[in-house]
Protein backbone atom coordinates (compact mmCIF):
# COMPACT_ATOMS: atom_id res chain seq x y z
CA UNK A 1 0.00 0.00 0.00
CA UNK A 2 1.52 3.58 -0.82
CA UNK A 3 2.39 5.28 1.99
CA UNK A 4 -0.49 8.69 2.65
CA UNK A 5 1.30 11.55 1.17
CA UNK A 6 0.32 15.15 2.78
CA UNK A 7 -0.07 17.91 0.74
CA UNK A 8 2.83 20.29 0.60
CA UNK A 9 2.56 23.57 1.75
CA UNK A 10 2.06 26.07 -1.19
CA UNK A 11 5.25 27.67 -0.06
CA UNK A 12 7.48 24.92 -0.21
CA UNK A 13 11.11 25.68 -1.26
CA UNK A 14 13.10 22.76 -1.93
CA UNK A 15 16.43 24.70 -1.37
CA UNK A 16 15.08 26.35 1.89
CA UNK A 17 16.75 23.34 4.41
CA UNK A 18 13.84 24.27 6.77
CA UNK A 19 11.18 23.37 4.28
CA UNK A 20 13.10 20.31 3.77
CA UNK A 21 13.15 19.32 7.59
CA UNK A 22 9.81 20.42 7.95
CA UNK A 23 8.26 17.91 5.29
CA UNK A 24 10.42 15.15 6.48
CA UNK A 25 9.47 15.54 9.56
CA UNK A 26 5.47 15.08 7.88
CA UNK A 27 6.69 11.82 5.81
CA UNK A 28 5.60 8.42 7.53
CA UNK A 29 8.86 7.36 6.83
CA UNK A 30 11.49 9.61 8.73
CA UNK A 31 10.05 9.24 11.91
CA UNK A 32 10.21 6.14 11.98
CA UNK A 33 13.70 6.40 10.58
CA UNK A 34 14.62 8.22 14.24
CA UNK A 35 13.35 5.75 16.20
CA UNK A 36 14.76 3.06 15.14
CA UNK A 37 18.06 4.76 15.29
CA UNK A 38 17.45 5.88 18.85
CA UNK A 39 16.37 2.24 20.07
CA UNK A 40 19.46 0.75 18.37
CA UNK A 41 21.69 2.81 20.25
CA UNK A 42 21.38 0.45 23.69
CA UNK A 43 23.32 -1.95 21.54
CA UNK A 44 27.43 -1.92 21.49
CA UNK A 45 27.62 -1.33 17.60
CA UNK A 46 26.55 1.69 15.28
CA UNK A 47 23.69 1.57 12.69
CA UNK A 48 23.11 3.41 9.86
CA UNK A 49 20.36 3.82 6.77
CA UNK A 50 21.55 5.31 3.40
CA UNK A 51 17.75 6.55 1.95
CA UNK A 52 16.19 7.70 -1.79
CA UNK A 53 13.57 9.65 -2.64
CA UNK A 54 13.45 11.09 0.78
CA UNK A 55 10.20 13.38 -0.24
CA UNK A 56 8.90 11.56 -2.87
CA UNK A 57 6.95 8.80 -0.02
CA UNK A 58 5.61 6.86 -3.00
CA UNK A 59 9.44 6.12 -4.58
CA UNK A 60 11.26 6.52 -1.03
CA UNK A 61 13.56 3.50 0.28
CA UNK A 62 16.29 2.90 2.71
CA UNK A 63 19.36 0.66 2.86
CA UNK A 64 20.54 -0.75 6.46
CA UNK A 65 24.13 -1.00 7.56
CA UNK A 66 25.08 -2.34 10.97
CA UNK A 67 28.71 -2.45 12.35
CA UNK A 68 27.54 -5.40 14.07
CA UNK A 69 29.34 -7.89 11.79
CA UNK A 70 32.28 -6.36 11.76
CA UNK A 71 35.05 -7.73 13.18
CA UNK A 72 35.39 -5.30 16.61
CA UNK A 73 34.78 -2.79 14.14
CA UNK A 74 31.50 -1.15 16.24
CA UNK A 75 31.63 2.24 13.67
CA UNK A 76 29.13 1.17 10.73
CA UNK A 77 30.11 1.95 7.21
CA UNK A 78 27.38 3.01 5.23
CA UNK A 79 28.42 2.76 1.21
CA UNK A 80 26.79 4.95 -1.33
CA UNK A 81 26.62 3.19 -4.57
CA UNK A 82 23.92 5.06 -5.94
CA UNK A 83 22.97 8.67 -5.59
CA UNK A 84 21.22 9.69 -2.34
CA UNK A 85 18.85 12.15 -0.80
CA UNK A 86 19.79 11.08 2.86
CA UNK A 87 22.14 9.50 5.17
CA UNK A 88 21.64 8.85 8.64
CA UNK A 89 23.27 6.78 11.40
CA UNK A 90 23.38 6.44 15.31
CA UNK A 91 25.67 6.84 18.02
CA UNK A 92 25.10 3.84 20.32
CA UNK A 93 25.60 4.29 24.09
CA UNK A 94 29.49 3.79 24.63
CA UNK A 95 30.69 6.00 27.51
CA UNK A 96 33.23 8.03 25.14
CA UNK A 97 30.40 8.29 22.31
CA UNK A 98 30.18 12.01 21.00
CA UNK A 99 26.53 13.21 21.18
CA UNK A 100 26.43 15.21 18.36
CA UNK A 101 28.66 14.71 14.71
CA UNK A 102 32.03 13.70 14.87
CA UNK A 103 34.79 14.92 12.59
CA UNK A 104 34.95 11.60 10.87
CA UNK A 105 30.99 12.37 10.26
CA UNK A 106 32.11 15.42 8.73
CA UNK A 107 34.38 13.95 6.64
CA UNK A 108 32.15 11.74 5.35
CA UNK A 109 29.62 14.28 3.94
CA UNK A 110 32.46 15.58 2.10
CA UNK A 111 33.68 12.34 1.06
CA UNK A 112 29.91 11.44 -0.58
CA UNK A 113 29.65 14.34 -2.36
CA UNK A 114 33.25 14.15 -3.72
CA UNK A 115 32.29 10.56 -5.39
CA UNK A 116 29.14 12.48 -6.56
CA UNK A 117 26.81 9.93 -4.84
CA UNK A 118 25.02 13.35 -3.35
CA UNK A 119 21.45 14.09 -5.43
CA UNK A 120 21.41 17.32 -4.54
CA UNK A 121 23.17 19.29 -1.79
CA UNK A 122 20.61 21.83 -0.74
CA UNK A 123 18.19 18.70 0.12
CA UNK A 124 20.30 16.10 1.27
CA UNK A 125 19.42 15.49 4.86
CA UNK A 126 22.45 14.23 7.43
CA UNK A 127 21.07 12.93 10.43
CA UNK A 128 22.79 11.35 13.95
CA UNK A 129 20.85 10.30 16.48
CA UNK A 130 21.77 9.10 20.03
CA UNK A 131 20.13 7.82 23.58
CA UNK A 132 19.70 11.11 24.00
CA UNK A 133 19.98 13.52 21.08
CA UNK A 134 19.15 13.71 17.62
CA UNK A 135 19.79 16.28 14.74
CA UNK A 136 20.17 16.86 11.20
CA UNK A 137 22.91 18.69 8.88
CA UNK A 138 21.35 20.15 5.79
CA UNK A 139 23.46 22.03 3.40
CA UNK A 140 22.31 25.85 3.09
CA UNK A 141 25.25 27.21 1.17
CA UNK A 142 26.29 24.42 -1.58
CA UNK A 143 29.22 26.73 -2.83
CA UNK A 144 30.54 27.40 0.95
CA UNK A 145 30.29 23.82 1.84
CA UNK A 146 32.39 22.43 -1.34
CA UNK A 147 34.77 25.01 -0.72
CA UNK A 148 35.48 23.62 2.92
CA UNK A 149 35.00 20.56 1.25
CA UNK A 150 37.83 20.78 -1.17
CA UNK A 151 40.19 23.04 1.64
CA UNK A 152 39.61 20.75 4.72
CA UNK A 153 39.20 17.55 3.48
CA UNK A 154 41.74 17.16 0.15
CA UNK A 155 44.13 15.57 2.25
CA UNK A 156 44.93 13.38 5.17
CA UNK A 157 46.79 15.99 6.75
CA UNK A 158 44.04 18.53 6.23
CA UNK A 159 41.85 16.34 7.57
CA UNK A 160 43.88 15.72 10.59
CA UNK A 161 44.19 19.37 11.33
CA UNK A 162 39.99 19.87 10.86
CA UNK A 163 40.18 17.29 13.84
CA UNK A 164 43.18 19.57 15.42
CA UNK A 165 40.64 22.59 14.64
CA UNK A 166 37.45 20.96 16.32
CA UNK A 167 38.53 18.56 19.26
CA UNK A 168 41.98 20.70 20.41
CA UNK A 169 41.27 24.20 19.62
CA UNK A 170 37.70 24.53 20.14
CA UNK A 171 37.66 21.36 22.37
CA UNK A 172 34.59 19.89 21.20
CA UNK A 173 34.15 16.10 22.71
CA UNK A 174 36.05 16.74 25.83
CA UNK A 175 35.21 14.64 28.56
CA UNK A 176 32.69 15.69 31.02
CA UNK A 177 31.58 18.17 28.11
CA UNK A 178 27.81 18.78 28.19
CA UNK A 179 25.20 18.56 25.44
CA UNK A 180 24.94 22.40 24.96
CA UNK A 181 28.62 22.51 25.54
CA UNK A 182 29.13 19.79 23.02
CA UNK A 183 26.76 21.70 20.44
CA UNK A 184 28.94 25.38 21.61
CA UNK A 185 31.85 24.19 20.59
CA UNK A 186 30.57 22.29 17.36
CA UNK A 187 28.95 25.30 16.07
CA UNK A 188 31.79 27.54 17.29
CA UNK A 189 33.93 25.22 15.55
CA UNK A 190 32.44 25.40 12.05
CA UNK A 191 31.32 29.29 12.49
CA UNK A 192 34.80 30.12 12.86
CA UNK A 193 36.58 32.16 10.19
CA UNK A 194 37.50 31.17 7.58
CA UNK A 195 34.74 28.42 7.42
CA UNK A 196 32.14 30.88 8.56
CA UNK A 197 29.51 28.33 9.10
CA UNK A 198 30.96 25.55 6.23
CA UNK A 199 27.56 26.15 4.31
CA UNK A 200 26.08 24.01 6.94
CA UNK A 201 23.14 24.31 9.51
CA UNK A 202 22.70 22.16 12.25
CA UNK A 203 18.88 21.31 12.94
CA UNK A 204 18.03 20.47 17.30
CA UNK A 205 15.42 17.92 17.78
CA UNK A 206 13.37 18.46 20.48
CA UNK A 207 12.62 15.76 23.37
CA UNK A 208 9.96 13.72 21.03
CA UNK A 209 12.01 13.90 17.71
CA UNK A 210 9.32 15.44 16.40
CA UNK A 211 10.81 19.07 15.93
CA UNK A 212 13.57 20.53 14.85
CA UNK A 213 14.91 23.73 15.19
CA UNK A 214 18.33 25.38 13.29
CA UNK A 215 20.63 26.85 15.51
CA UNK A 216 23.72 28.86 15.54
CA UNK A 217 26.35 30.64 18.50
CA UNK A 218 25.26 33.84 18.70
CA UNK A 219 28.29 36.84 18.88
CA UNK A 220 27.97 36.81 22.22
CA UNK A 221 28.43 32.75 22.55
CA UNK A 222 24.60 31.72 23.60
CA UNK A 223 22.77 29.08 21.28
CA UNK A 224 20.45 30.77 19.16
CA UNK A 225 17.78 30.02 16.82
CA UNK A 226 19.36 30.04 13.15
CA UNK A 227 16.26 30.72 11.33
CA UNK A 228 16.49 30.23 7.55
CA UNK A 229 15.97 32.72 4.49
CA UNK B 1 66.65 62.06 14.58
CA UNK B 2 63.04 61.67 12.57
CA UNK B 3 64.40 58.75 10.34
CA UNK B 4 65.43 57.47 13.75
CA UNK B 5 62.12 57.50 14.97
CA UNK B 6 60.80 55.89 12.29
CA UNK B 7 63.17 53.37 12.20
CA UNK B 8 62.37 52.87 15.63
CA UNK B 9 58.51 52.32 15.19
CA UNK B 10 58.97 50.23 12.11
CA UNK B 11 60.32 48.44 14.11
CA UNK B 12 57.73 47.66 16.72
CA UNK B 13 55.18 47.48 13.64
CA UNK B 14 56.35 45.09 12.06
CA UNK B 15 57.46 43.21 15.38
CA UNK B 16 53.82 43.39 16.55
CA UNK B 17 52.73 42.49 13.15
CA UNK B 18 54.38 39.00 13.22
CA UNK B 19 54.11 37.95 16.85
CA UNK B 20 51.17 35.38 17.03
CA UNK B 21 49.81 34.23 20.77
CA UNK B 22 50.51 30.49 21.27
CA UNK B 23 47.95 28.79 23.53
CA UNK B 24 50.20 26.51 25.70
CA UNK B 25 49.46 23.40 27.34
CA UNK B 26 51.46 22.63 30.21
CA UNK B 27 49.81 19.00 30.69
CA UNK B 28 51.44 18.02 27.70
CA UNK B 29 54.48 17.66 29.30
CA UNK B 30 54.24 14.34 31.08
CA UNK B 31 53.57 12.83 28.18
CA UNK B 32 56.68 13.89 26.32
CA UNK B 33 59.78 11.11 26.05
CA UNK B 34 60.23 7.90 24.61
CA UNK B 35 57.46 5.40 25.78
CA UNK B 36 58.02 1.18 25.12
CA UNK B 37 55.86 -2.16 25.65
CA UNK B 38 57.49 -5.17 25.44
CA UNK B 39 56.45 -8.79 25.70
CA UNK B 40 59.03 -11.33 24.68
CA UNK B 41 60.10 -10.52 21.04
CA UNK B 42 57.19 -8.04 20.44
CA UNK B 43 57.64 -4.25 21.04
CA UNK B 44 55.71 -1.38 20.72
CA UNK B 45 57.56 2.12 21.16
CA UNK B 46 56.21 5.82 20.89
CA UNK B 47 58.05 9.14 20.83
CA UNK B 48 56.40 12.48 21.77
CA UNK B 49 57.28 15.44 21.44
CA UNK B 50 55.83 19.42 22.11
CA UNK B 51 55.52 21.13 19.39
CA UNK B 52 53.35 24.27 17.75
CA UNK B 53 51.32 23.30 15.71
CA UNK B 54 50.77 26.49 12.92
CA UNK B 55 46.54 25.64 11.32
CA UNK B 56 47.38 27.81 8.24
CA UNK B 57 43.57 28.20 6.99
CA UNK B 58 42.84 29.92 11.25
CA UNK B 59 46.69 30.98 11.29
CA UNK B 60 45.69 29.33 15.28
CA UNK B 61 49.04 28.84 16.91
CA UNK B 62 48.91 25.57 19.43
CA UNK B 63 51.13 23.50 21.07
CA UNK B 64 50.29 19.77 20.57
CA UNK B 65 51.16 16.43 21.30
CA UNK B 66 53.21 15.00 17.90
CA UNK B 67 55.15 11.58 17.85
CA UNK B 68 56.35 8.54 15.99
CA UNK B 69 55.89 5.09 16.39
CA UNK B 70 57.53 1.54 15.17
CA UNK B 71 55.92 -1.58 15.91
CA UNK B 72 58.03 -5.17 16.11
CA UNK B 73 56.19 -8.30 15.99
CA UNK B 74 58.42 -11.51 16.78
CA UNK B 75 61.48 -9.48 16.70
CA UNK B 76 60.47 -7.97 13.18
CA UNK B 77 59.76 -4.43 12.14
CA UNK B 78 55.77 -4.38 10.80
CA UNK B 79 55.91 -0.62 10.75
CA UNK B 80 57.96 2.27 11.90
CA UNK B 81 57.77 6.40 11.22
CA UNK B 82 61.15 6.79 12.99
CA UNK B 83 62.54 8.10 9.95
CA UNK B 84 61.06 11.14 10.75
CA UNK B 85 61.59 11.65 14.01
CA UNK B 86 61.96 15.18 15.27
CA UNK B 87 60.27 16.44 11.95
CA UNK B 88 58.22 19.26 12.03
CA UNK B 89 54.51 18.72 12.21
CA UNK B 90 53.74 22.09 10.18
CA UNK B 91 55.70 20.76 7.25
CA UNK B 92 53.02 17.87 7.03
CA UNK B 93 50.49 20.77 6.17
CA UNK B 94 50.66 20.40 2.26
CA UNK B 95 51.88 16.87 2.32
CA UNK B 96 49.39 14.86 0.06
CA UNK B 97 51.50 11.59 0.70
CA UNK B 98 49.06 8.40 1.29
CA UNK B 99 50.90 8.22 4.69
CA UNK B 100 51.39 10.11 7.61
CA UNK B 101 54.98 11.01 8.24
CA UNK B 102 54.18 12.29 11.76
CA UNK B 103 52.11 9.70 13.00
CA UNK B 104 50.76 10.62 16.36
CA UNK B 105 48.72 14.36 16.96
CA UNK B 106 46.80 14.85 20.09
CA UNK B 107 46.45 16.78 22.97
CA UNK B 108 45.90 16.36 27.34
CA UNK B 109 42.89 18.21 28.11
CA UNK B 110 42.73 20.09 31.45
CA UNK B 111 39.60 18.45 32.61
CA UNK B 112 40.91 14.94 32.56
CA UNK B 113 44.97 15.74 32.90
CA UNK B 114 46.20 11.82 33.23
CA UNK B 115 45.49 10.99 29.58
CA UNK B 116 46.42 11.87 26.47
CA UNK B 117 43.73 12.35 23.25
CA UNK B 118 45.27 11.36 20.23
CA UNK B 119 42.59 11.73 17.74
CA UNK B 120 44.80 10.95 14.61
CA UNK B 121 47.11 8.11 14.89
CA UNK B 122 48.19 7.02 11.74
CA UNK B 123 48.27 3.09 10.82
CA UNK B 124 51.10 2.48 8.21
CA UNK B 125 50.17 -1.15 7.00
CA UNK B 126 46.61 -0.52 6.78
CA UNK B 127 46.93 2.95 5.91
CA UNK B 128 43.99 4.40 7.88
CA UNK B 129 43.53 6.21 11.12
CA UNK B 130 43.09 5.53 14.78
CA UNK B 131 42.36 7.31 18.26
CA UNK B 132 44.66 6.68 20.67
CA UNK B 133 44.33 6.99 24.33
CA UNK B 134 46.93 7.33 26.87
CA UNK B 135 45.83 7.10 30.54
CA UNK B 136 48.88 7.74 33.26
CA UNK B 137 48.36 4.96 35.81
CA UNK B 138 47.33 5.63 39.08
CA UNK B 139 50.72 7.88 41.07
CA UNK B 140 52.71 7.37 38.40
CA UNK B 141 53.77 9.53 35.72
CA UNK B 142 56.15 6.81 33.98
CA UNK B 143 53.44 3.51 33.30
CA UNK B 144 50.61 4.72 31.30
CA UNK B 145 47.95 2.21 29.36
CA UNK B 146 47.62 2.41 25.95
CA UNK B 147 43.89 1.89 24.05
CA UNK B 148 43.75 1.76 20.28
CA UNK B 149 40.44 2.22 19.32
CA UNK B 150 38.68 3.21 15.68
CA UNK B 151 37.29 6.93 15.38
CA UNK B 152 34.11 7.43 16.36
CA UNK B 153 31.35 8.35 14.01
CA UNK B 154 30.83 7.38 10.13
CA UNK B 155 34.12 4.78 9.37
CA UNK B 156 36.35 6.47 6.75
CA UNK B 157 38.89 4.28 6.65
CA UNK B 158 39.83 1.94 3.38
CA UNK B 159 37.00 -0.41 2.03
CA UNK B 160 37.21 -4.27 3.88
CA UNK B 161 39.34 -2.61 6.87
CA UNK B 162 36.12 -1.63 9.36
CA UNK B 163 37.09 -2.96 12.40
CA UNK B 164 40.72 -4.49 11.22
CA UNK B 165 43.68 -3.65 13.60
CA UNK B 166 47.30 -4.28 12.51
CA UNK B 167 48.51 -2.73 16.24
CA UNK B 168 48.36 -4.21 19.61
CA UNK B 169 44.90 -2.30 21.26
CA UNK B 170 45.69 -2.41 25.24
CA UNK B 171 49.06 -2.99 26.64
CA UNK B 172 50.87 -0.59 29.02
CA UNK B 173 53.71 1.60 28.12
CA UNK B 174 56.70 1.94 30.70
CA UNK B 175 58.21 5.84 30.20
CA UNK B 176 62.23 5.17 29.25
Amino acid sequence: MPIPWQDEPSSFDPNNPCNVVDSLLKTTAFPILLHKLRDSTINNYEIGYSQVNTLSPANYSETYFSGQNEVDALAVNVVLNNSSDGVAHNHYNSPDRLHNFSAEDIYKLAYYWSIGKINNLSNFSYTVVTDSTSYILMIDDPTAFISFAQSWFNSQAHFDFFKIHLYRNYHYGEQGNSIAEDEKTFLSALQAPPLNGAGLKLFRENKEMNSFTPIKVSSTGQLVTNPCN
Amino acid sequence: MKPIIIIIFSFFLTKSSFTQTITTNPQLDKFVGVWRWTSGADTVEITLQKQVYILQFTNKHSEVLVGWHRYVKNGVLQQSSYQYLGRDVNLDFNDAALDAKTTLLGTVYSTSSNKAYFYAFWDLVLHKGFELFLTLLPNSNTQATWVLKQPRGLYTGPEGLNGVFSMPRNLVLTKL
